[in-house]
């Protein structure tokens, strides 16, 4: 295994999480692991927390308990790629993830893998992957049982328990979560103070994992995720009533069979989901449902020859029905790819080749390759150089959207190229320079055509992105009190290299929604039972669609207390957010939520 | 502005004086159950009234149209999409039912067949921009603003061409206007008001577009539709024989409290008075000739007197007012 691993200390009776930087095994691609594992009392109700504090990605949240998407190295939100232990799970009718409705207490880790990977996930990966990980770490224990309950402001009620029973080949686990909250904040309108309305949120979800070992070097596993969630859609600032309701209902399952041998692993996996998305508007008469299923298998082979040559083969099949008012009849889409690639290793440098070729049943092919190859450089210093091509194929909605679907549509592509400079000392002080650069034509966007009265999606633009990311550790340890610092800078240019008249874009603009500068830092100091963490984020100005967004800076922390009686383990912690009851918006009239507060209590057995 | 006025000053200069006929669209002959539309899904590609087309693109395809349909759709309620081809009134002009509204995407036209004189057109709004201005929604704003004090304004510019031609007058009407330093004074149209269009002459086409002080990079966000009926053209050559025949004198003029329009008969008529942007001032309904008619609540400035006699006779005259 030729991996780095970088850890952060942690009180694993406490929450924070621990965040590891590897080089994949194959594809030397540098990512973040944040381990959720033994952080049962983690504070954050959905991902965007970690990946915006964390991983330092943007997260376009549509206003308080509103849809939250994803724009990573200024790409849009489809994309890029969320998976579930690895199998996509991006909403084949939009092409793209609301995370919002991801509750990170069903995982066991989130894995964030930023750049171009389309040659390893296909469709959609184009800016980057964020997996989630269900099924990475299993616990030792015969009975472990974990209970967390939450008390915030505004109406927020939390709870989670975590089962877990071990015996012989056997394991299961059963993790429930459910979330409410009334959101009933308070916001500033001119002179005025205006209440938050109709803003009632709650999730409920259940996720049933099953291990079976046939023998030390077969597993299999069956999972099931279901998830039902409702929320009140509240009024905009320059809206008065908002009746608007959207409810989502999921049932996803995973089986996978995996063998490992000295020099080779096979893994097969097998997916389906059932998920529903259905919007009402009482005020304008309007209920629209729209549902879809879909079945994915993903089979893999890894083979090493003299332990320094690896083959690595994948083949995947995907098809998805799709089901909407606004459809003409249920419509569908298959897809078929396979990948074969292979890695040359030296002593102080590898260089891997993939090559994927993926096609879908209106006609929509691509080959992708992605050439890597990465160098020790010294006992610290590491290069990695990566070039890529990306795509993204037309989602259902964009080709079959009644009226606007343009079955016409050309696969958005381009070129990646990302260039990583990493230095890492005794994993004690770490630093990550990266850069890249990325083109995409046939960038796919919804316009008004003249004599027009529906957006229809059309290949208008072409975008170019390029910037740096910096990201630094450093951990000390002053007698029982240990430190740790992480510092994230990221300089996103997304230009565009096309005027389109409408949406009214100019040469040269920045996409929108995407900032230019964005800036995160974590301090966590942990003395006996006593952890501390501060975090801090700047996010420069963005280009809205109506007008400028200004920038914003927000501070939060967290406190907690961790004490263990015999094998019982309670932890309290104290969480604030925007400390400094910022005013601050991510999309035009979308209100944020100012100063609020969190307490949680977890016991673990 | 001014140099609209310019050029009424000098076009009435030129015809000194006019009678004409009138000619009328009022959209009742229109085979319609109160409480529904025509969108143009027969593929008539529009609809003609007196001299008049409303063109109407409809995308079988889709469902979907563009440019004018036929209402009488009564719902002053329901805010949103669904109910998009209600006027705010649930009526036509005057109490009528038949109206016409539209969706403007770039522009909407009126075909004038044939060529006229220009008289007037009434408008009103929509329930659904009307609704969407007062309220907001999910993607337009209520005007005012998060305060109540942003300049917001939604506005039809009228353009008029001949030939293919298109004029340089226009005329801008507000259907909504917060731009006013007292906030008391904010309107949105919620009844037929009628827009004097004599200003631009003769046309063979009328040219809507609307202007928002909502817009973003998709375009305007308030809803793109206004209702508009009863069109009238004036019909030149049936009346120029009695221009002659009569003679009409307006005093004093300049003016300050009151007018006199002299005129040898007695008959009433509807006397109108627009402003220089073309916006109906003061009106009295049942007007005698020879009487006087206060004027005193007008700001000093250029305007147009029209007398519309009962014979669909029209008079006009400018009308300086010093104070």
């Amino acid at each position: 295994m030729l991996s780095m691993h970088q850890a952060y200390s942690q009180l694993d009776s406490i929450y924070e999480i621990s965040e590891i930087q590897i080089i994949d095994s194959f594809s030397f691609e540098s990512n973040q692991k944040f381990n959720l594992e033994n952080e049962p009392s983690i504070k954050a109700t959905n991902i965007s927390e970690i990946l915006n504090r964390k991983a330092n990605i943007f997260v376009k949240n549509f206003g308080a308990v509103s849809s939250s998407t994803l724009s990573i190295r200024g790409g849009s939100a489809n994309q890029a790629l969320l998976t579930w232990n690895d199998v996509p799970i991006n909403n084949p009718m939009l092409g793209l993830s609301d995370i919002s409705l991801i509750p990170v207490q069903l995982f066991d880790q989130i894995e964030v893998n930023k750049g171009g990977n389309s040659s390893e996930y296909g469709n959609g990966a184009i800016t980057g992957v964020i997996n989630l990980n269900s099924n990475s770490l299993r616990s030792d224990k015969p009975i472990s049982l974990g209970v967390n309950y939450g008390i915030g402001s505004y109406g927020l009620r939390q709870g989670a328990v975590n089962f877990s029973l071990n015996k012989g080949k056997w394991s299961s686990t059963t993790k429930l979560f459910h979330t409410s909250s009334k959101n009933n904040f308070k916001y500033e309108l001119g002179n005025s103070i205006r209440e938050n309305v109709h803003s009632n949120f709650n999730t409920t979800a259940w996720l049933q994992a099953i291990n079976y070992s046939i023998s030390p070097h077969q597993h299999i596993s069956i999972q099931s995720w279901w998830q039902d969630t409702f929320r009140e859609i509240p009024p905009t600032t320059t809206q008065n009533i908002s009746e608007a309701v959207q409810i989502d209902r999921v049932l996803r399952l995973f089986a996978e069979y995996k063998l490992n041998k000295s020099m080779s692993t096979f893994s097969s996996k097998l997916a389906y989901f059932d998920e529903d998305n259905d919007f009402e508007d009482p005020q304008i008469l309007i209920a629209s449902e729209n549902r879809f299923k879909r079945i994915l298998s993903k089979s893999s082979l890894s083979m090493a020859l003299n332990n320094d040559i690896i083959f690595k083969g994948i083949i995947e099949l995907s098809h998805a029905r799709g089901q909407s008012q606004s459809y003409e009849q249920t419509e569908t889409l298959s897809s078929l790819s396979t990948t074969a690639s292979v890695k040359k290793i030296w002593h102080q440098s590898h260089l891997a080749f993939s090559l994927r070729h993926e096609r879908n049943s209106i006609g929509r092919s691509f080959t992708s390759p992605t050439i890597i190859y990465h160098n020790r450089l010294s006992d610290h210093w590491h290069i990695q150089a990566k070039i890529s091509r990306e795509f993204r194929f037309p989602t259902l909605n964009e080709l079959f959207w009644r009226p606007g679907g343009n079955t016409d549509l050309d696969s958005e592509h381009g070129w990646n190229q990302e260039l990583d400079f990493s230095y890492n000392k005794q994993n004690k002080h770490s630093i990550t320079f990266s850069l890249f650069h990325r083109r995409i034509n046939d960038w796919i966007l919804w316009s008004l055509a003249e004599g027009s009265n529906f957006f229809a999606p059309i290949n208008i633009s072409k975008v170019r992105s390029y910037g740096i990311e910096l990201q630094g550790n450093k951990h000390m340890t002053l007698g029982q009190l240990q430190l740790d610092l992480n510092a994230n800078y990221n300089y996103t240019i997304s230009e565009n290299l096309s005027e389109v008249s409408l949406p009214k874009i100019n040469l040269g603009d920045q996409l929108f929604y995407t900032p230019k500068h964005q800036f995160s830092l974590n301090a966590t100091a942990t003395y006996k039972k006593i952890k501390i963490n501060i975090n801090g984020q700047h996010t420069s100005t963005t280009l809205g669609i109506i007008e400028v967004l200004d920038s914003y800076s927000l501070l939060n922390a967290d406190l907690a207390y961790a004490l263990e009686i015999n094998n019982h383990k309670i932890t309290i912690s104290l969480t604030a957010n925007n400390i400094t009851d910022t005013e601050f918006r991510i999309i035009e009239r979308r209100p944020m939520v100012g100063r609020n507060f969190l307490i949680n209590i977890n016991y673990n057995l | 502005m001014k140099k609209n006025l310019l050029t009424i000053i000098i076009s009435l200069l030129a015809i000194n004086m006019l009678s004409s006929q009138l000619i009328l669209t009022d959209f009742e002959s229109f085979d319609l159950e109160i409480d529904t539309f025509l969108n143009g899904s027969d593929g008539s590609g529009g609809f003609t009234g007196n001299n008049t087309f409303l063109p109407n693109d409809f995308n079988s395809n889709y469902e979907s149209w563009t440019g004018w349909s036929i209402s009488t759709v009564v719902d002053t309620v329901t805010p949103g999409f669904t109910n998009q081809y209600a006027s705010i009134s649930g009526n036509g002009a005057n109490g009528s039912t038949h109206y016409a509204t539209t969706f403007v995407s770039g522009t909407s036209t009126v075909d004038v067949e044939g060529g006229f004189r220009l008289g007037s057109i009434s408008v009103n709004n929509g329930t659904y921009p009307f609704l969407s201005m007062l309220n907001g929604d999910s993607f337009a704003k209520k005007f005012g603003g998060e305060t109540g004090d942003d300049p917001d304004f939604f506005s039809i510019t009228i353009k008029a061409a001949l030939n293919g031609e298109m004029m340089e007058d226009s005329i801008e009407f507000f259907l909504a206007d917060y731009r006013f330093d007292d906030n008391s004074m904010d309107y949105i149209l919620n009844e037929w008001t009628e827009i004097d269009l004599t200003s631009l002459g003769f046309a063979d086409q009328l040219i809507f577009s609307l202007n928002s002080s909502d817009i973003g990079a998709f375009g305007i966000n308030t809803p793109a539709y206004f209702c508009m009926d009863n069109i009238t053209l004036l019909d030149l050559a049936d009346s120029q024989e009695n221009i002659d025949d009569i003679s009409v004198n307006v005093y004093p003029n300049p003016a300050s409290e009151w007018i006199i329009i002299d005129m040898e008969t007695q008959e009433q008529g509807d006397l109108s008075i627009y402003d220089n942007s073309g916006r109906m001032v003061l009106r009295y309904s049942n007007y005698t000739p020879n009487t006087a008619a206060a004027i005193s609540s007008l700001d000093p400035g250029q305007y147009v007197i029209n007398l519309m006699m009962k014979d669909n006779m029209s008079i006009v005259r400018t009308l300086l007012i010093n104070k």
